[in-house]
């Protein structure tokens, strides 16, 4: 079943794993690729779509930034760009933009995933493998021979 | 807390959904199948999103942070999809054609310049934010350069005297493929024995097997000319047949060959008549082929500029 709203825009539902729901415009939902297939394989008759990947917090960030990429044409580049960089900023630490990347990676949104992945890069570009470790919970698997091995063919990248 | 936040997105769902999700990811991984990160739980296609965005210094760091990244980041499959996503200006081959040649042809045999080699004045001053100081890190100091012999994306093929006190005060030549942006390099292996005369030298990357090649045309020794090109993926030097005899008439422009399309290039000079002629050497095929020139610069010479 999908609603019609005064602008004759269709309207479809997304379920978030923890069971919130979002009523959104179709245009702006098929942003996500694979929302669009769902849809066009006629997944969104039953009343909504389920995303048991997504949380609700999720869902409704990568909703927000498909909202504004929906409704800005070319012109606003600049703008979007300024928006988008705002949009990452809110997201405010690595684990934020982790969830938002895995996001976009289920939900197939290049721009968003683009964004995030580029944002996520230069927050450790500068990093060292330690703290990398510790953002991402990466068990350090080597010996310490491996390790002295890897870090020494590599000294250069740590001066 | 963060991981098991990312744990749990990742792995509720019904078994619907998630055939459907693992069908995405199958599709989004189109570029490798090297890294499975087992002790994390950032999907392997993540992981590389994230990386293939750092400079190399990064790269280069975090292949200490654990094996599968380790892995993930010395493949050869990261660094084509890396090579892919960055565009063409952020890319490193261009900066090292402001090489100059140190040219080394038969009569030639002056050695290297004897206040060392510092590689940082030929990079523009900008292109090179995360090289600081390249002069510290040349690590053929000690080495007598003997001629330069070519560059090609990234890559410098220097050749240098190895100085040999043990024997005799020996010295031996030892040709070099360095990437000056990791420190890494590469020495090739010594089989052939190089006669005295070099004509041409260069260094080239052949697009076809995805394989760089090193050049050496030699003096034989009743005369004429002998072609050797070493593969640096076979790791093997071998001899190209019917070398082109204009090698040995090279005109001033230089013994290093100019790489540009697949192909060195040099030009020569006609003993008799003067008339100059391009020959080039094509890496894929390995063979000799002619490079027309427009028909009013025959007499003049202009040395070949890329």
């Amino acid at each position: 079943m999908s609603i019609t709203t005064e602008n004759n825009e269709k309207m479809i539902t997304l379920m978030s794993s923890d069971g919130e729901e979002f009523v959104v415009e179709e245009a702006v939902a098929a942003q996500s690729q694979t929302i669009k297939h769902l849809i066009e394989d006629g997944c969104s008759t039953e009343g909504s779509i389920p995303l048991p990947n997504v949380t609700g917090r999720v869902l409704s960030e990568v909703i927000q930034y498909c909202k504004k990429h929906s409704s800005s044409d070319d012109k606003e580049e600049k703008e979007l760009e300024a928006w988008d960089a705002e949009f990452v900023k809110a997201a405010d630490d690595h684990v934020a933009l982790t969830d938002l990347m895995m996001a976009a990676n289920f939900l197939d949104i290049k721009g968003l995933l683009d964004l995030v992945a580029q944002t996520l890069a230069n927050m450790i570009t500068g990093k060292s493998p330690e703290e990398v470790r510790r953002m991402w919970n990466i068990k350090n698997d080597f010996t310490p021979e491996e390790a002295e091995k890897v870090r020494k063919e590599n000294q250069w990248a740590f001066e | 807390m963060a991981t098991s936040e990312i744990l749990s997105s990742s792995s509720s769902g019904s078994s619907n959904t998630r055939k459907r999700d693992e069908r995405l990811l199958v599709e989004a991984k189109t570029s490798t199948t090297t890294s499975t990160c087992n002790n994390c739980h950032l999907p392997p296609e993540i992981v590389e999103g994230i990386l293939s965005l750092l400079p190399y210094k990064s790269i280069h760091r975090f292949r200490s942070v654990s094996k599968s990244w380790s892995s993930l980041l010395v493949s050869v499959d990261f660094h084509q999809f890396r090579r892919k996503s960055t565009p063409p200006e952020e890319t490193i081959p261009h900066v090292l054609k402001l090489l100059p040649s140190y040219s080394s042809s038969v009569n030639d045999r002056s050695p290297s310049p004897s206040h060392g080699f510092s590689l940082s004045s030929y990079y523009p001053p900008d292109a090179l934010g995360h090289i600081s100081n390249t002069k510290e890190s040349y690590p053929f100091q000690k080495f007598w350069l003997k001629s330069f012999v070519g560059s090609c994306k990234g890559l410098v093929c220097l050749e240098h005297s190895h100085f040999m006190p043990a024997v005799n005060n020996q010295s031996k030549l030892e040709i070099v493929v360095w990437n000056p942006f990791t420190g890494l390099y590469r020495k090739l292996s010594d089989s052939i024995t190089w006669f005295d005369g070099r004509y041409a030298h260069g260094f080239g990357y052949d697009s076809a097997s995805d394989d760089y090649k090193v050049f050496i045309a030699t003096r034989k020794c009743y005369g004429g000319v002998r072609v050797h090109i070493f593969s640096l993926k076979a790791g093997s030097w071998k001899e190209v047949e019917n070398p082109a005899r204009e090698l040995q008439h090279l005109t001033s422009g230089g013994s290093m060959g100019l790489f540009l399309n697949g192909a060195l290039h040099w030009d020569s000079k006609n003993e008799k008549d003067g008339s100059i002629k391009i020959i080039a050497f094509d890496l894929a095929k390995e063979k000799f082929y002619d490079v027309p020139l427009p028909p009013s610069t025959h007499h003049y010479h202009h040395p070949l500029s890329p």
